[in-house]
């Protein structure tokens, strides 16, 4: 199998879960989708990603003001957090690799890379603190993580 | 054999050194290393023609949040010395920078990182050096908690000023329809000052052990013009800056 294998699988699943949403109104919904289906279903994610993520620093801002200092389940949510950048990541490069090109390649990669190497990078500095100073640096990262989301939207 | 075995002191701040807000700094430093750094590359790379000025501050900026990076770590460790002129060095670039974007718009046909101080970034680059001078300033424990009241104090008058130019400048685009210049240029300054402001305010919350309604109350200050100096003035009156014991 190649590297390739699973992330064109991915990029098939999320393509038949776009086709059953309907493309124009009033049009059935054919399965298969297209182009644009992959890239809706990708901006969902993006989506889900960005809400997750604004809700991780809003706990952590939460926890620094409640217990001042850094519950293990923050950890565990955070962790969930990467899961869904990795998938968004995976489909990401499938859809990118079954032809469908953003206007600014490189920036667009760029955003992907960014998007899965910054919480571990955060998580990785503070393994050794739960002071209350690692929150601040949990929702700093889950706030930049939506930015970088944010941005992936735009930029496909 | 250990450093200690050979008889070398131990650095006092190592302890201190794992926790503390140097983590957050050194994370944002990072961030916007790597947000600059791509993002000026990819720039210069594929369209350098367009807007060389903007896309060269821009890598200027990456290099400047990366030495930030280097100066943090080592005062972290107790040697503040690049620090305490890297962080200078920083700010005067984003207020230059800043101020040349909005005054020669010519210069910046493309944002750079540094226009209208960092705007694009929510003047996030206008806010970080000056959280990195008063986490700097804390470390010294004989000025710590006055050097955060004082910037409270500094910080609420300069919001206030700030409302002040702020609606001048509105004064003259609607009322005496003389052009927007005013609102162009206080515009990004009140915004840098009120997120300087939220910062530094937080920064007091926790120095001064504030309870969360007067906490809420000086952050709820910011948004009505002049009410930060106001708050000032009643904090100051009822003890609420006074050096903690």
């Amino acid at each position: 199998m190649t590297c390739a294998g699973p992330t064109l699988f991915l990029a098939s699943r999320v393509t038949s879960i776009r086709g059953l949403i309907p493309s124009q109104p009033g049009e059935a919904p054919v399965l298969g989708g297209g182009d644009n289906g992959d890239v809706a279903a990708l901006d969902q994610i993006s989506w889900v990603v960005v809400g997750y993520a604004v809700l991780i620093a809003l706990l952590a801002a939460f926890a620094a003001y409640r217990w001042r200092e850094r519950p293990p389940w923050l950890d565990s949510m955070a962790w969930l957090l990467e899961g869904l950048l990795a998938l968004r990541a995976v489909a990401g490069v499938g859809v990118l690799l079954s032809g469908r090109e953003p206007d600014e390649v490189s920036t667009h990669v760029g955003y992907v890379i960014a998007s899965v190497c910054i919480m571990p990078l955060a998580l990785r500095s503070v393994q050794d603190d739960h002071g209350a100073w690692s929150l601040g640096v949990v929702a700093v990262a889950a706030v930049a993580v939506a930015a970088v989301s944010v941005r992936m939207v735009m930029t496909l | 054999m250990t450093r200690l075995e050979q008889g070398e002191a131990e650095p006092t701040t190592t302890t201190a050194s794992r926790s503390g807000a140097h983590q957050v700094l050194l994370l944002l430093y990072a961030l916007f290393t790597l947000a600059a750094g791509a993002r000026s590359l990819v720039q210069l790379a594929t369209a350098a023609g367009d807007a060389p000025v903007a896309y060269s501050l821009s890598l200027l900026a990456a290099i400047t949040y990366a030495l930030g990076w280097v100066a943090i770590r080592r005062a972290s460790e107790g040697r503040t010395g690049f620090a305490s002129r890297m962080l200078w060095v920083e700010l005067a670039g984003v207020l230059t920078v800043g101020t040349l974007s909005l005054v020669e718009r010519d210069w910046f046909p493309d944002a750079s990182v540094w226009s209208d101080y960092g705007i694009g970034y929510g003047f996030v680059p206008a806010v970080l050096p000056v959280a990195g001078l008063l986490w700097l300033r804390a470390q010294d424990p004989s000025r710590s908690e006055s050097g955060v009241v004082t910037a409270f104090r500094v910080v609420a008058f300069a919001e206030a000023l700030s409302w002040l130019g702020l609606l001048t400048g509105m004064f003259f685009k609607y009322v005496v329809d003389a052009g927007e210049q005013g609102v162009h240029v206080f515009g990004p300054i009140h915004g840098t000052v009120f997120l300087t402001y939220l910062v530094v305010t937080a920064l007091t919350w926790r120095a001064q052990r504030w309870p969360l309604h007067v906490a809420v109350l000086a952050l709820a200050a910011s948004v009505p013009p002049f009410c930060t100096a106001l708050f000032e003035l009643w904090a100051q009156r009822t003890g609420r800056l006074d050096a903690r014991r």
